[in-house]
């Protein structure tokens, strides 16, 4: 492990870090760059809260150090809009998905990746591309979430 | 009202917002020290734009609403602020919330006008428990505002004005007097008098409007604990202990990049209060980010010490414990006991008793956000930012680490990542404000890592309980005993009244919704020091599962519908009862509990009362089996709850406790071994996952009943809703959670032959057959099976025996065939077990193992028929027949014919190995033979002439070497693996090396002196001789000694061994003494007299020269002749106390004296 510098960007903005090339890039967002929007659950890719988007791929953050990111384009959930205009904020907060909350940046990253990928989900295909952690009991309302910004309900 | 309208405000967000809009009345709170909860409240009071902590009204017109309590995902604070908003009159779109933090004007209310001692958030209390108290806040801020509209335009009386949304209007023509806005300032200083609730019907109590607190959760800018930073805050983790109930002993050196180690107090620790527990972790201080200091914490070295009791947390040990308890514990009888539940159950006959013993086991609270807080720590004050649902307690913990006085402690609430009760404890805040305290000056945010979160958790207690019921002749229940083994933290915390009853180990039982007869409940204290905690709907998340199960097992054991059964226990008139019925009523509907479930699923249903007698009824629709596992594809749930303030948020929260409660119920539990929580991280710990989630539909009813609690009272039914589906499904019934851990009985997936005679032998596949204890034909019991494996069983169809199922039993349950066995008239068929060996050439006799082989008519090798003996009932024998080809065997007797799974191979089995050639062709004993060939690998043994070599290794599928065994002959080498044996054309040569004469003793004495000859290659010798004389006697004793008596007519010389291989003669000669004669030996005396096999006895005499042997009271000894009157000998294993004789040709010598060999 050594120190290194590494540039990459965040929701559109370019940044440099310093910092063990080891460490997850989930602390390097949380306590580096102030985006504490991405949630540490168990740092074990169990939970899925830290989920974020890499080049466009989803990502648990805190597998990928920050020597993998070099380069790479980070969206966040800070990154999913200002204003709350993005299709899935609104169908949330339609939908009243999240109670504590803790997992939903997660659930909404995910839930991007899906709709980039499948635009009309099956319950299937939500059943499997949404394997994050909710120790509220979201679930159902997760799954009209999607539906609904999918514009199926 | 559209989505996203209105904000949470959290204090960064508040201060923008409040100055944004100009001119505004209040002063928010900005996330940095000296700017808290506090402060605003100074700044809102002199801004003069507050009526009271609760309501703060800016000159934008928006309303600033605090909340209380912990908002930790159930909604509080947005149905709190519903009421507020209601009585203020404000428009919904208007509210802003404030998360209020320690400050004791924020004090649980005890009634409408009184505010308690503390600041806590639990026991689905939030909205129930604040309702009274806020609607007087509301409705005294609202007339403030009318009152204030009076006072600035004195003509138009109270009495003519009214408040409607957010302004103060005159009633008589509608027109507007003033805004909030404008009212406020004015409004602080008002005393109304005649302050009055809002009548129904209301505009926001009971509307589902949109949570306060879901926009911020949406795009990330909530601010949780693990979210806080400060100017200048430094990252601390904490080494927490490995075990639960672990002190530190020593600490090793700080890893580098460590700026503090900070011995702190144990986390998990049951609180005594005004005590802060030993020093039980070790905090570190970093300059990294969190992730540096957890990796610090995990590096650095600490020895632990535990407590006197750590090593009894330990699963198995506690189950046993639990056992004892239950059945000779002294038990306390909680109250109230009705009528007598023991004679009831005394006096009921055997078959209308009914009992189950349940278990429930140790469940973590598992909240998404680790536990965490931030603090700042000087000299005189204190600030915490943390996710507690305590802020009282919190601050008194903070003023026990401090020192300071309560009046210094400040405490911000955060929105909490889950509470779950886990945050009821301070543990985790304790130790953050004691790492703060070494940093004083600098802001210290301290995580725990999700590990250290489940290992030092406050568990919610694990219970074993049994329950009897007694029924009358109609199915209707008379008696219900339950008595409940289960520890308690209140006890743990000292707080327990000796000889009265910890509620929460029996909450949901001695208040149970039903009417019984006769009712006792009672509790068995088990002090074991597993640290406890409240956990959604505590007591009742395992009560409620044991009785509705029970419940369910007499519905079942009385053929009633367990619905029936329930409104039979409720039919009282009682006006709770009634409100039951109602739930039951509406579940019956709205589960279509009438119509049968699609195939392969079936539901169970549970309900119960808790939390201010809400009433919930659970219908769970479930499939699968236990050794696939279960699946709860939907919930119907009904809840009176007396008055729904926001029924979309009653709903989630039924749909949250489901889930939690569903996987409790099917995969949680916390297990210790030595003290070590096992399971540390969500890889172990199993939580739902969207797919395992199943459809929700609550129905809600409106019974007008006083408000009861919301956030917990859905969990209770849901274990024993799934638990009585299974025992619909399976048969099963489920009485020790989790599901997962249900025993799997065994599956018989087909057998064969599928009918036959009583006799007939059927070979039964499947799973789980180890351990089968019973085997059963349509009921009737085999007396004979035997287990050939997990998945194969051979049972013998039974006299008696009749056309139906077969089942198999072991101590994980019963499986039964899905098809019918047919038992036929007639002579079994012959059964056929195994055959060896498994091929040959024609001519090669067959043993063939199985049943009913005594009438066999005919055997046949692929179809050729053989001539066969029959043996026994079991076996018999039968030979190749010339012409036979590779194939099964078939036996046939008068029954039919039965044939063999597996072929014999006629001929050289092709997977037998063949012997090529061998290199070299010829050595002694012990040299190496390299051998080839094929089909080498797997190779059994290699023989020289059918003598097995103890050395062989194989080399490749093509060559083995082998040593040439001792006793080997010369002849051919064969090669042996399971398929058959490959022999050698030709013969290996056994060499015999020549023997060597290097020493013998003694070198001289008369004829008939034994000589002891030394030397190599002493094997196969054929001949000794001395002088070119034979001697007559010779004994080889090993490949390198002989002894050999000098015989009659030897004349002085050397002394030669001959084997087949040659002669070996001695460089030195051998003398004859002259003439001499010698005589019988005599003892004079021996030395010692006594000692245990394996002692050196020296013999003293004469004519010891030429002695043949020396026993020990008739037992022989070695010996050695070392001159003619002296003999070293060992005493003999076994020989008996007596005495010594020394034999040579001419005669025996005994001893006078007995040697003592300490024998007989
Ligand atoms: S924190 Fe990354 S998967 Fe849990
Ligand atoms: S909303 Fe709380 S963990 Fe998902």
């Amino acid at each position: 492990m050594a120190n290194v510098n590494v540039s990459l960007t965040v929701n559109g903005q370019q940044r440099t870090v310093s910092a063990d090339s080891g460490e997850p890039l989930l602390w390097v967002l949380r306590d580096r760059l102030g985006l504490t929007g991405t949630k540490y659950g168990c740092g074990i890719e169990q939970c899925r809260a830290c989920s974020v988007l890499i080049n466009g791929q989803l990502e648990k953050a805190c597998d990928v150090d920050l020597s993998e990111v070099a380069g790479r384009s980070i969206t966040t959930i800070e990154g999913l809009s200002p204003d709350l205009s993005n299709k899935l904020q609104q169908a949330w907060i339609t939908e009243q998905v999240p109670q504590c909350g803790y997992c939903q940046s997660g659930m909404l990253m995910a839930a991007t990746a899906l709709l980039a990928s499948t635009p009309k989900p099956t319950d299937a295909q939500i059943d499997s591309a949404i394997n994050n952690i909710c120790a509220c009991g979201t679930y159902a309302r997760v799954r009209l979430g999607i539906k609904r910004a999918a514009g199926m309900l | 009202m559209s989505a996203g309208t209105n904000k949470a405000v959290s204090r960064r967000g508040f201060l923008k917002s409040m100055l944004g809009a100009g001119g505004a009345l209040v002063v928010g709170v900005e996330l940095v020290p000296g700017l808290s909860w506090t402060n605003a409240a100074a700044a809102v009071a002199t801004a003069g734009g507050s009526l009271g902590v609760y309501v703060t009204i800016g000159a934008d017109e928006t309303v600033t609403l605090t909340y209380p309590g912990a908002e930790m995902g159930q909604g509080a604070s947005t149905g709190l602020a519903q009421i507020l908003a209601e009585e203020l009159m404000v428009d919904w779109s208007s509210v802003r919330l404030l998360l209020g933090g320690y400050d004791p004007q924020l004090n649980r209310p005890t009634n409408g006008t009184t505010l308690g001692t503390s600041q806590s958030t639990g026991g689905s209390n939030s909205v129930r428990g604040y309702h009274d108290y806020l609607r007087n806040v509301g409705a005294t801020a609202r007339q403030k505002l009318i009152w204030a509209a009076n006072s600035l335009n004195p003509s138009i009386p109270v009495s003519d004005l009214k408040a409607v949304n957010g302004t103060v209007v005159r009633i008589s023509d509608g027109s507007l007097v003033a805004t909030y806005g404008a009212l406020a300032a004015t409004a602080v200083t008002m005393t109304p008098n005649d302050v009055a609730w809002v009548q129904p019907p209301y505009r926001i109590i009971g509307q589902s409007v949109p949570r306060l607190d879901l926009p911020s959760k949406v795009n990330g800018s909530a601010v949780y604990g693990i979210d806080i930073r400060l100017p200048g805050m430094l990252y601390a983790s904490v080494k927490q202990a490995p075990k639960v109930g672990q002190t530190v002993g020593t600490i090793g050196a700080a890893p580098s990049g460590v700026l503090a180690v900070v011995p702190v107090p144990a986390a998990s620790r049951p609180v005594v209060s005004g005590a802060l527990p030993p020093i039980g972790g070790v905090g570190v201080v970093t300059n990294s980010t969190t992730w540096g200091a957890i990796q610090a914490a995990r590096s650095i070295a600490v020895t632990w010490v535990d407590e006197a009791y750590t090593a009894n947390l330990d699963t198995a040990l506690m189950k046993t414990r639990a056992a004892g308890l239950m059945s000779s514990g002294t038990a306390v009888t909680a109250s109230p006991k009705v009528g007598d539940a023991d004679a009831a159950l005394v006096a009921a006959p055997a078959n209308q008793r009914y009992s189950g013993t349940y278990s429930v086991p140790y469940l973590a609270h598992a909240t998404m956000e680790p536990m965490n807080a931030t603090v700042l720590v000087t000299d005189a004050s204190c600030e915490i930012w943390a996710p507690t649902q305590v802020q009282t307690k919190a601050a008194e913990a903070a003023a026990l680490v401090t020192g300071l006085p309560l009046s210094a402690i400040k405490v911000n609430t955060t929105y909490l990542g889950g509470g779950n009760g886990r945050r009821l404890q301070v543990d985790f805040i304790i130790q953050a404000v004691a790492i703060a305290k070494a940093m004083k000056g600098t802001p210290i945010k301290t995580v725990w890592s999700r590990e250290d979160d489940f290992t030092h958790d406050y568990f919610r207690p694990a219970s074993l309980t049994k329950i009897d019921a007694a029924v009358d002749g109609s199915g209707a229940i008379t008696a219900i005993k339950a008595r409940v083994v289960c520890p308690s933290s209140k006890y743990q915390t000292g707080t327990l009244t000796s000889g009265t009853v910890d509620s929460s180990a029996v909450d949901g039982l001695v208040n149970a919704l039903y009417n019984f007869p006769n009712k006792t409940v009672e509790w068995v204290l088990d002090t074991i020091e597993v640290p406890l905690g409240s956990w959604r709907s505590v007591g009742n998340s395992q009560n409620c599962f044991f009785l509705e199960s029970l419940l369910d097992e007499v519905a079942i054991g009385t053929n009633q519908d367990p619905i029936a059964l329930r409104r039979s226990l409720l039919n009282s008139g009682t006006p709770t009862h009634l409100r039951a019925l109602a739930v039951l009523n509406a579940l019956v509907t709205a589960s279509n509990w009438n119509t049968a479930p699609v195939s392969g699923r079936a539901r169970g249903m549970a309900m119960s009362m808790s939390f201010g007698d809400t009433i919930v009824g659970e219908v769970a629709e479930v499939s699968g089996s236990v050794a696939s596992g279960f699946k709860v594809h939907n919930v119907t749930v009904v809840i009176d709850c007396g008055l729904a303030v926001n029924p979309g948020m009653v709903k989630a929260q039924i749909e949250s406790a489901v889930d939690q409660g569903l996987a409790a119920a099917m995969w949680q539990g916390q297990t210790f071994v030595t003290g070590t929580p096992q399971k540390r991280n969500f890889d172990t710990y199993r939580m739902a996952r969207l797919r395992e989630a199943p459809a929700i539909n609550t129905v809600i009813i409106d019974s007008g009943a006083k408000l009861g609690g919301v956030g917990e009272p859905g969990l209770p039914p849901i274990a024993p809703a799934i638990a009585n589906a299974i025992a619909r499904l399976t048969g099963i019934r489920a009485r020790n959670l989790p599901l997962s851990t249900m025993p799997v009985p065994p599956v018989i997936s087909s057998f064969t032959p599928s009918s036959g005679p009583v006799g007939t032998v059927v070979t039964l596949t499947g799973t789980g057959f180890t351990g089968a204890t019973a085997v059963t034909f349509n009921g009737v019991a085999a007396t004979s099976f035997t287990v050939a494996s997990a998945t194969q069983l051979v049972a013998t169809v039974p006299a008696g025996a009749t056309t139906g199922k077969i089942a198999v039993t072991t101590a994980d349950g019963t499986g039964t065939s899905a098809n019918s066995y047919s038992v036929t008239t007639g002579i079994p068929l012959p059964f056929l077990a195994s055959f060896t060996p498994a091929s040959g050439p024609a001519g090669t006799l067959v043993t063939i193992n199985g049943s009913n082989l005594t009438g066999t008519t005919a055997v046949k090798f692929n179809g050729a028929t053989a001539a066969f003996t029959v043996v026994s009932a079991t076996q018999l024998t039968a030979t190749v027949p010339a012409g036979a080809t590779t194939g099964k065997i078939s036996v046939t007797n008068p029954g039919g014919t039965t044939t063999t799974t597996a072929s014999f191979t006629v001929g050289l089995n092709p997977l037998a190995p063949t012997v090529s050639g061998f290199s070299p062709t010829s050595g002694a004993v012990g040299s190496t033979v390299t051998i080839t060939g094929s089909k080498f690998t797997g190779t059994t043994a290699v023989r020289f002439n059918g003598v097995a070599a103890t050395v062989f290794t194989v080399v490749s599928d093509t060559q083995v070497m082998a040593t040439v065994p001792v006793g080997a002959t010369s002849g051919k080498i064969s090669v042996t693996n399971a398929s058959g044996t490959g022999t050698s054309s030709s013969s290996y040569t056994v060499t015999v090396p020549v023997p060597t004469v290097s020493s013998f003793t003694p070198t001289s004495g008369p004829i008939g002196t034994v000589v002891t000859i030394n030397g190599t290659n002493f094997v196969g010798v054929t001949a000794v001789k001395f002088n070119g004389k034979t001697a007559t006697s010779f004994t080889v004793v090993s490949a390198t000694q002989i002894t050999a008596t000098v015989p009659t007519g030897t004349t002085t010389g050397k002394v030669s061994v001959t084997n087949s291989g040659g002669t070996g003669t001695s460089s030195a000669s051998f003398t004859v003494t002259s003439g001499s004669t010698a005589g019988a030996p005599t003892i004079s005396s021996f030395t010692p007299s006594s000692g245990r096999a394996g002692t050196s006895v020296t013999l003293t005499g004469t004519n010891f020269t030429g002695t043949t042997s020396v026993k020990f009271n008739g037992t022989a000894a070695t010996f050695t002749v070392v001159s003619s009157t002296k003999i070293t000998t060992t005493v003999p294993a076994g020989a008996p106390k007596g005495s010594i004789s020394v034999t040579n040709p001419y005669g025996t010598a005994t001893s006078r004296d007995a040697y003592d060999t300490g024998i007989g």
